[in-house]
């Protein structure tokens, strides 16, 4: 049985859809990605999925339990941590203080013992713990959101493009520390425009393109596929 | 003639404003009265918080130099035109000046920067007894040639001031408002000279506040600051906002609500005000964009309507 | 004469801050001026009253009474009132003036129009401090705030309460996403600020008398204070409200005392125009 599974899922703005029959699931411990152009609807799926939108049809089933319509914070008690685009950080508060609103449902003392550990395994982040998050470029910023989506002590992390507007060393910095989350077994779902990093993360993924599955098999293989410069450059929708 | 229908419209609303005034006892004459004053009132306030969407809590200011200025005119000799004359100007001096000094604030802090501007006027009229007589107020000479004379003037200058603003919502000025109220910046980008825009409005709207002014220091006989402070800024502001900010019969329905409810419940004044509280909370909560707005969703509701 | 106006632009900055603080943290979260945390402040001053005289309880516990009262109370506002036009900035300050005028004459009805008084029992002291005399209720009033300030400050600071507060006020749909329930927040930030107010009834009533109105005017300068200190910042709200009190009060020794207010109304003006992110726009640390 899937970690995560979605079933014609969809999603509507207005009498705008955004969302469209989408259906994809995540097994336990497997790191999947979501290809796809701005606009496709990427987004949109993962804050679905977080309950941040309605879903309009369609059923989400997180370890074989349905959460279609079910409050964020009862998500992320269920092992779902979303990192958002564009970091979303706290700018006005520290690195610890965001680190550890990312356990903001756990008990304070279980909270410490996952900030300690985050800080055992990312030392750059203890480092800097007293600094306020603003003052962080963007691929500094990318570091401490992740980790303030692993204090949720999540089964599956979201990613929303984890590498918009990084630098390449940026960017290999996040793909190391990703790395690191696949080693723990943590479940993670890759929504990207960076296919190489996509490729270099998941096994299999699936191609979005105007709010619908266009193509789905080994990353690998998407990464050259038709459908994957279909939904990238145009062509019959 | 499609153009004409509103203000057929608001002739017809006039007529029957009018026939009410002249028909009703004494008591309901004076609350009807204040209604219409405080809808020219309101109705200037619309232009730059209705249409512009500047929330303006000043009116009341306006309102207050309108009724001293014609007063202190009439006092020294001069005639109701004179008088009406300077209440206008002093007043749109006044809106001048706010608009000049809040030319690049904007929402809350505009809102903030004009209730303060309230205060200050109040202080003024209150403080400067060699001008106003303070709080003690000021018994206002009688312009009209006759009583009867103000009785079709009152009613008259509500339907003016609500085809005022009917015909300036569909002016270019009226449209610019408009934009600004959509998406200032936008409208900047695009050409809209926005900071000119909202000083007229603003100004219309203290000339318009100012001419009501001058009609509540005839109708009173008397007046003190306290009529004219902070709170009624505020609570005309809330008048067009529960009638329906924008809309040209809101300041009607509005000044209809936060006048005519107190007065004639005629509950003992704190559970009055109480229930008033509880009818604006109602209202707003229940009804968006004010009473006519709440009116037009039903239109739209009703078989055989056309958007 | 110096000396006796900074005292007293001290203790009444002290009260503007206690107001202040308490509008400015509803308003980093939820957008929302408060106007109705006026009739917070009278109806906590009338319950301390009441339970003080009528049902005779200690003095302390009575106060205590009264601010958890009023707590409650703002928190009633917000479900029943502000809650339903978040989404609607225009329409807040017609629900506050509503809100008022239900608490103001609620007030009026229960009670009457008589001003009565709040006694403390170092109600007509004095305190001699570095060669001045300062009323005790002056005192009080300071320290109330002070000790507010602290406490609002480790609560924001060191809890998780604090936290989710701050966040929310800095990024609402990025906390709601870690799963921040908002309307908790909202809540709880409508209480701390309705104990605020109810510590500043405590502060405030003895000075001066507890009547239906009382804290109308005063809420005014509360509202500047929450614009000099920038709209949702905590401590620019205490600092500003300490600057507005000493401001109001030398204006008031060597200006005009009529024109107090005008000159509270000169400051926010020239913020307005001149900064109007507020006096500590600068510096990054937005609290809350």
């Amino acid at each position: 049985m899937a970690l995560l599974d979605i079933a014609g899922v969809s999603v509507r703005f207005g009498n705008v859809p955004a969302l469209r029959g989408v259906s994809l699931s995540v097994d336990a411990g497997e790191a999947v990605a979501v290809l796809g152009a701005n606009g496709a609807g990427k987004t949109t799926l993962l804050r679905a999925i977080m309950g941040r939108v309605p879903i309009d049809t369609g059923t989400l089933t997180l370890d074989g339990a349905a959460i279609g319509g079910m409050r964020t914070s009862g998500l992320v008690d269920r092992g779902l941590s979303l990192c958002p685009e564009g970091r979303q950080l706290f700018p006005a508060m520290s690195v610890e203080d965001n680190l550890l609103l990312g356990a903001n449902r756990a008990a304070i003392r279980v909270a410490r013992a996952r900030l300690a550990t985050i800080y055992e395994r990312f030392p750059w982040l203890r480092e800097r713990r007293r600094v306020l998050a603003g003052a962080f470029s963007g691929g500094e910023q990318q570091i401490v959101a992740i980790g303030r989506a692993l204090m949720a002590a999540p089964r599956l992390l979201l990613l929303d493009e984890p590498s918009s507007g990084l630098s390449p060393v940026a960017i290999g910095r996040v793909r190391e520390l990703l790395g690191q989350v696949r080693e723990t077994g943590t479940a993670i779902l890759l929504v990207e425009q960076n296919v190489q990093l996509a490729a270099v993360m998941t096994g299999r993924g699936y191609v979005l393109n105007r709010g619908t599955i266009a193509a789905s098999g080994e990353t690998a293989a998407l990464v050259d596929s038709e459908a994957l410069a279909d939904a990238y450059l145009g062509g019959t929708a | 003639m499609k153009g004409a229908w509103p203000y057929v419209g608001i002739a017809v609303v006039t007529l029957a404003m009018w026939a009410l005034l002249v028909s009703v006892n004494a008591f309901y004459a004076g609350v009807l009265a204040s209604i219409l004053i405080w809808t020219v009132a309101t109705s200037g306030l619309n232009v730059i918080a209705g249409l512009g969407g500047y929330p303006s809590l000043v009116q009341g200011a306006f309102y207050g130099i309108g009724a001293y200025a014609s007063a202190l005119a009439l006092i020294h000799g001069q005639n109701l035109w004179v008088a009406t004359l300077l209440a206008v100007v002093s007043a749109g001096l006044a809106g001048l000046l706010i608009g000049l000094v809040f030319a690049r604030t904007r929402g809350q802090y505009f809102g903030m920067g004009t209730l303060f501007f309230g205060v200050v006027v109040a202080l003024v009229l209150t403080n400067w007894t060699g001008l106003t007589q303070g709080p003690l107020g000021l018994m206002v000479p009688f312009g009209f040639a006759t009583n009867d004379q103000l009785d079709w003037i009152v009613p008259l200058s509500a339907g003016a001031s609500l085809a005022l603003v009917q015909a300036l919502g569909t002016s270019r000025l009226g449209l610019r408002l408009v934009t600004v109220r959509a998406d200032e910046d936008l409208a900047e980008h695009i050409g809209v000279p926005t900071a000119r825009t909202k000083l007229a409005g603003l100004v219309i709207s203290a000339m318009i506040g100012g001419f009501a002014g001058m009609l509540i220091a005839q109708y009173n006989g008397t007046i003190s600051p306290d009529l004219f402070d902070q709170t009624v800024g505020f609570v005309m502001f809330v008048a067009v906002a529960v009638g329906g900010a924008g809309r040209v019969l809101g300041p009607l329905v509005g000044s209809a609500f936060i006048v005519g409810v107190p007065d004639v419940l005629n509950l003992p004044s704190g559970i009055g005000l109480l229930v008033v509280g509880v009818i604006f909370v109602v209202i707003v909560i229940v009804v968006p964009d004010g009473l006519m707005g709440g009116v037009d969703a039903i239109r739209r509701r009703l078989p055989g309507f056309r958007a | 004469m110096l000396q006796q106006a900074l005292v007293n632009g001290v203790v009444l900055g002290a009260l503007f801050a206690l107001l202040g603080v308490g509008l400015t943290l509803v308003y980093g979260v939820m957008e929302v001026p408060n106007f109705a945390q006026a009739g917070v402040v009278t109806i906590g001053a009338y319950i301390m009253v009441t339970l003080h005289q009528s049902a005779r309880w200690p003095f302390y516990l009575a106060v205590a009474g009264g601010v958890l009262a009023a707590g409650a109370i703002s928190v009633a506002t917000e479900r029943f009132a502000y809650r339903y036009v978040r989404t609607r900035p225009l329409a807040a300050p017609a629900v506050a003036l509503g809100l008022l005028l239900i608490l103001d004459n609620s007030a009026l009805e229960l009670w009457g129009g008589d001003h009565v008084s709040l006694t403390p029992p170092y109600g007509a002291g004095l305190v001699q401090l570095g060669g001045m005399t300062i009323p005790a209720v002056g005192v009080a009033l300071v320290l109330t705030a002070a000790v507010s300030m602290l406490l609002l400050w480790l609560l924001l600071t060191r809890t998780g309460i604090g936290r989710a507060i701050r966040a929310v006020s800095q990024n609402a749909e990025a906390a709601a996403t870690l799963g921040i329930e908002l309307e908790r927040q909202y809540v709880t930030a409508f209480f701390i600020s309705g104990v605020l107010a109810g510590l500043a009834a405590f502060a405030y009533a003895p000075t001066y008398a507890v009547f239906p109105y009382m804290a109308d005017g005063v809420i005014f300068n509360g509202f500047v204070v929450v614009i000099l200190g920038g709209l949702g910042n905590v401590w620019g709200a205490a600092v500003g409200g300490i600057l507005l009190g000493l401001v109001e009060s030398l204006s008031a020794v060597y200006v005009s005392a009529a024109y107090q207010t005008v000159i509270g109304f000169v400051v926010l003006l020239a913020v307005i125009v001149l900064r109007p992110a507020g006096l500590f726009a600068g510096t990054a640390r937005r609290v809350a």
